[in-house]
């Protein structure tokens, strides 16, 4: 009994230092109006036998607010997401994708893990556990769940993984309604980086051939 | 008798000041509480009876089809894409709107979900071939599985769903098929109607109530301004235009009637040469027309489109009276006290004005028999007007004669005339008058021989510079099809492979720009057979997909739903012809087709010409609407109204004439001018080509009612006094004449050129009366031996 006490008394302790954390984190990125990383992305999935990785660099402005994911491999692509849209053009097909989103759920997960908005995650997720890794910087882990069951019908966990120095986001993890995990390693951060508006827009092309998913 | 009666009604409103006060100050209060009521009615079609079969028609025809509810907004701006969500969405807020379309699929509506519903049916060939040779063979499916893996490693949001649903990438083809439904080049990148150079959009509204309720209209049209506020914006189609049209009603009724205010003020401010008599002239007159308009609109209803030249043709018209009034009243003012130069003036001119304006409201009345709405509420109006005009001279300018008292020395009836009676008198004015009988003649041989074109093309409905046409010429520049489409009915007997094949035909030429209709569903023997081959081809491709999907190193199983949905659709028949709703006229059934054409049809000629090959595609037993066809129609209606009218109008006249004229000799005297003038009117028209059409026809009756004036004044005055000279008849004569030939020329300066077209042959009609009675009547009485002259 004593020692489901103690744990129950370090989780509690560890849920309090990965909320004053995600305070930090939003106190630190007050400044920040854009961000660049590269990436690897990882999915693993029932549908595939191995996990499917990509790789390539994020941007992230505030305003207006989108995520821009240039995909190095498997091939080069750029994915786009806004409140409102989330689009997905492979230029050497010349083809666009782009999904009507109803709800601004993915955009408001992706972009609160990126910005000064973090400590608002809380808001629509609960913390279940935090962990500290030691290495070469302290790094804390957070694992989130859904506070509501519409969220849980999109998202089924959320994890961050931050430094405890310069409060970046070093792993984004999600666990998606069908059970697949996506996983981005992020590294070479840039804060409050040029980005030009380029880097957020889908080429203009006549021949574009476009599908839209309402 | 009539003298007696006469002289006597006007000897009472002359000695009872203040009945006549309070009855003028009852009517003009009556008039102003209906003012507010007064509109004029833009719609043509309600020009002609409901019972009409054309009417009919197209009633049934706007039940069914909502293309007069629907106004085409094009929006240009830069990245004109990236407003469109908002501003979209601001429209579709508007309470006045039905729906909002602005993508492709929204604009393609049935024939996007048909293609949908049964896609193998409706993508060409080329289509069909790349699908088959994707789900076929093992090395393209095996290039879409390895696709479709890289889609899941790279789309962290909805790779998942969406290579579940199509591990083959197959969306990529069907798709095409939707995206070239529409006959103008898209800017593929949006889903929105955006022309290629991602600059001009274009956005399609649909309206709750039809165009011709002009209240909503308007509300709607407001509503839309405000809605699409600074952006950069073009309104087409049937609201733009009727609004446009309301508009310029309105705008040409003001115009009209205040410039014929301002003319005919100014003329007799030089004639007479003095304000207080030109405002006598005019005042009465004003008062009729202030009357006529609000009262006529609680009679007859909304009041049509020829209306607009009613209160300039009023004012015209009707300072006839007030001017022969005047003039006679001067002259007797000249010998005699104010009290019996009035009673005098009542006992000379009573008798004429009377005659003139019974003859001219003959002219008008008649108009009431027709079976045209527009010329029968022209002519009643007008015949209203013109009694209440005469009404007002013998009520009102007595009393205000007895306010502004002219002096003795005002009166200067003679100075005009006696340049017309020294010039009937010469070689000159015999010669004159000769060549205005030839003249008259010819006028009659060439209208006889040549004929006149009666033209009810849809360019006398609005200027060619009008902003909404030019608006309409752009969206057919850059879209390439027309927005008034011609409606089809096919009978429903006719094969809908062979009305395809009839659509088609026509469209390669070039008579239709873009088609809608139950045929565009219609799958031919060669697409059946072509989908049984797809089939074939393509058997056991589920079992081939799932077998490359484990060897991609993916776990199948999980895809085949998705694949096996595929599979379902691809199976699917397209609806069934006769799923299709007919269109029912009596106890006839037809297919309707929507038949947009690349320009629109302005001309009957063009008209004619597309049923025609419509006729010969589709064959004889088709029916077909347009606008032009309700011209067409009013054109057939007004054809079989004038021969009538001008006839009745004609017999009217002479009855009323030989009453009071006392004989036919001297009632064919006083017809001559309005004869002569009109032989010459018409003689100009066919020698000119000149067409007639619904506006300017109707000046015919009006030429013979209005051209009867001056003759009845000459004959009047010649029985009178047994004096040839015009004298101070003359003088009223030049003054009504020219007074109307402003009012006709202020009408002139409309721009609908169909009221336009009132106001030039108007102006020709009344010169050529006024010439004829002032030379050809003078020469003709003096030259017909003493016996044969009009005498009391």
């Amino acid at each position: 009994m004593f020692v489901n006490l103690l744990l129950l008394l370090t989780a509690t302790l560890n849920v309090g230092a990965a909320r004053a954390d995600l305070v930090r984190a939003a106190n630190a990125r007050k400044n920040m109006t854009t961000m660049s990383a590269s990436y690897v992305q990882q999915r693993t999935t029932l549908l595939s036998k191995k996990p499917l990785k990509a790789t390539g660099t994020l941007h992230y402005r505030n305003e207006p607010t989108t995520v821009a994911l240039h995909v190095d491999q498997p091939r080069r692509s750029l994915i786009r997401l806004t409140p409102k849209l989330y689009e997905v053009y492979r230029p050497k097909k010349n083809t666009l994708e782009r999904f009507e989103l109803k709800t601004d759920t993915w955009t408001t997960l992706l972009t609160r893990s990126m910005s000064a908005q973090i400590q608002k995650l809380e808001k629509h997720f609960t913390i279940v556990s935090s962990s500290l890794s030691e290495g070469p910087e302290v790094r804390r882990t957070i694992v989130m769940r859904p506070r509501d069951k519409k969220l849980k019908t999109k998202v089924k966990e959320l994890s961050l993984v931050i430094d405890t120095k310069r409060y970046l986001v070093h792993r984004l993890s999600f666990t998606d309604h069908s059970g697949d995990q996506v996983t981005f390693e992020l590294r070479d951060h840039k804060l409050n980086p040029k980005l030009a508006d380029a880097l957020f827009t889908i080429p203009k092309n006549d021949k574009t051939r476009v599908i839209t998913h309402k | 008798m009539i003298d007696r009666w006469l002289h006597e009604l006007l000897r009472q409103t002359t000695r009872h000041p203040k009945p006549m006060w309070a009855g003028l100050i009852v009517v003009t209060l009556i008039a102003t509480l209906l003012w507010p009521r007064f509109s004029i009615e833009p719609d043509v079609s309600q020009l002609l009876p409901e019972s009409n079969d054309v009417v009919r028609l197209s009633r049934l025809v706007e039940k069914r089809v909502d293309n007069p509810r629907q106004l085409m907004v094009i929006v240009e701006a830069d990245d004109v894409a990236s407003q469109l969500p908002d501003l979209v969405e601001r429209l579709r807020s508007c309470p006045h709107l039905m729906a909002v379309e602005a993508t492709r699929e929204e604009f393609i509506g049935e024939q996007a979900a048909q293609m949908r519903e049964a896609p193998l049916y409706h993508v060409p060939q080329s289509t069909r071939d790349a699908l088959s040779q994707r789900m076929r063979e093992p090395a393209a499916r095996r290039g879409a599985i390895a696709d479709a893996k890289r889609h899941l490693a790279d789309n962290p949001l909805t790779g998942r769903d969406v290579i579940l649903a199509d591990p083959l990438g197959l969306r990529w083809l069907t798709e095409a098929s939707v995206r070239d439904a529409l006959p103008f080049r898209l800017d593929t990148q949006t889903p929105y109607v955006v022309l290629e150079g991602g600059r001009r959009a274009l956005l399609r509204v649909t309206g709750r109530e039809p165009p011709s309720d002009f209240t909503y209209t308007r509300s709607l049209i407001d509503d839309l301004e405000q809605r699409l506020g600074s952006v950069q914006h073009q309104l087409v189609g049937t609201y733009a235009t009727t609004y446009a049209h309301a508009q310029r009603i309105n705008s040409d009724l003001k115009r009209s009637t205040l410039l014929t205010v301002v003319l005919v003020g100014l003329f007799l401010l030089v004639a007479m040469r003095r304000v207080g008599i030109a405002i006598l002239v005019l005042l009465p007159i004003a008062l009729a027309v202030y009357w006529t308009l609000p009262l006529a609109g609680a009679v007859l209803g909304p009041l049509t489109l020829l209306t607009i030249g009613a209160a300039a043709i009023l004012v015209g018209l009707g300072v006839d009276f007030t001017i022969h009034y005047l003039v006679s009243y001067l002259g007797h003012r000249r010998r005699s006290p104010h009290a019996q130069a009035l009673e005098q003036t009542s006992t000379t001119v009573g008798r004429p004005l009377v005659a003139s304006m019974l003859t001219t409201v003959a002219a008008f009345s008649v108009l009431a028999f027709a079976h045209f709405s527009g010329l029968r509420v022209f002519g009643l109006l007008l015949a209203a007007g013109l009694f209440l005009a005469l009404a007002s001279t013998l009520v009102s300018l007595p009393l205000l004669l007895r306010w502004h008292q002219p002096r003795a020395s005002d009166a200067n009836p003679e100075a005009e005339p006696s340049l017309f009676d020294r010039f009937a008198a010469t070689v000159f004015g015999r010669g004159a008058a000769v060549l205005l009988l030839v003249a008259s003649v010819m006028g009659a041989v060439f209208t006889a021989t040549r004929g006149i074109d009666f033209s009810s093309d849809l360019r006398y409905l609005r200027p060619s510079e009008d902003a909404v046409a030019d608006a309409e010429r752009h969206f057919e520049r850059q879209f390439g099809f027309s927005l008034s489409p011609a409606v089809l009915l096919v009978p429903q007997t006719k094969p809908l492979s062979e009305v395809k094949a009839a659509v088609e035909q026509l469209e390669e030429d070039g008579w239709i720009a873009w088609s809608t209709g139950p045929h565009l569903n219609h799958s031919s023997t060669a697409t059946n057979e072509a989908v049984a081959q797809f089939h074939h081809e393509t058997r056991g491709w589920i079992a081939a997909t799932l077998d490359d999907l484990d060897a991609a190193g993916l776990n199948a199983e999980p895809f085949r739903p998705g694949l096996e949905a595929i599979a379902d659709k691809f199976a699917r028949a397209p609806a069934s012809s006769s799923d299709e709703p007919s269109f029912d006229v009596g106890d006839e059934r037809y297919t309707l087709l929507l038949c947009h054409p690349p320009h629109e049809w302005l001309t009957q000629r063009d008209w004619q010409q597309f049923i025609a090959a419509a006729k010969t595609a589709l064959g004889d037993d088709i029916r077909a609407y347009h606008t032009l066809t309700i011209l067409d129609e009013i054109h057939a209606v007004i054809g079989a109204d004038m021969k009538r009218m001008v006839l009745i109008a004609a017999a009217l006249i002479a009855v009323v004439l030989i009453m009071l004229c006392g004989g036919p000799g001297a009632a064919a005297l006083a017809l001559l001018p309005a004869v002569g003038g009109l032989s010459i009117t018409l003689g100009v028209m066919a020698g000119f080509q000149i067409p007639l059409n619904m506006g300017n026809c109707i000046c015919i009756p009006f030429l013979l009612g209005m051209g009867v004036d001056g003759g009845v004044h000459v004959v009047h005055r010649v029985r009178a006094t047994g004096d040839l000279r015009l004298g101070s008849c003359g003088v009223a004569i030049w003054r009504t004449s020219a007074t109307s030939m402003l009012a006709f020329l202020a009408l002139a300066s409309a721009d609908t050129p169909v009221v336009a077209s009132i106001g030039q042959l108007g102006a020709i009609g009344v010169a050529a009366s006024f010439l004829c009675c002032m030379i050809l009547l003078p020469v003709l009485l003096g030259a017909l031996p003493e016996r044969y002259r009009p005498c009391s």
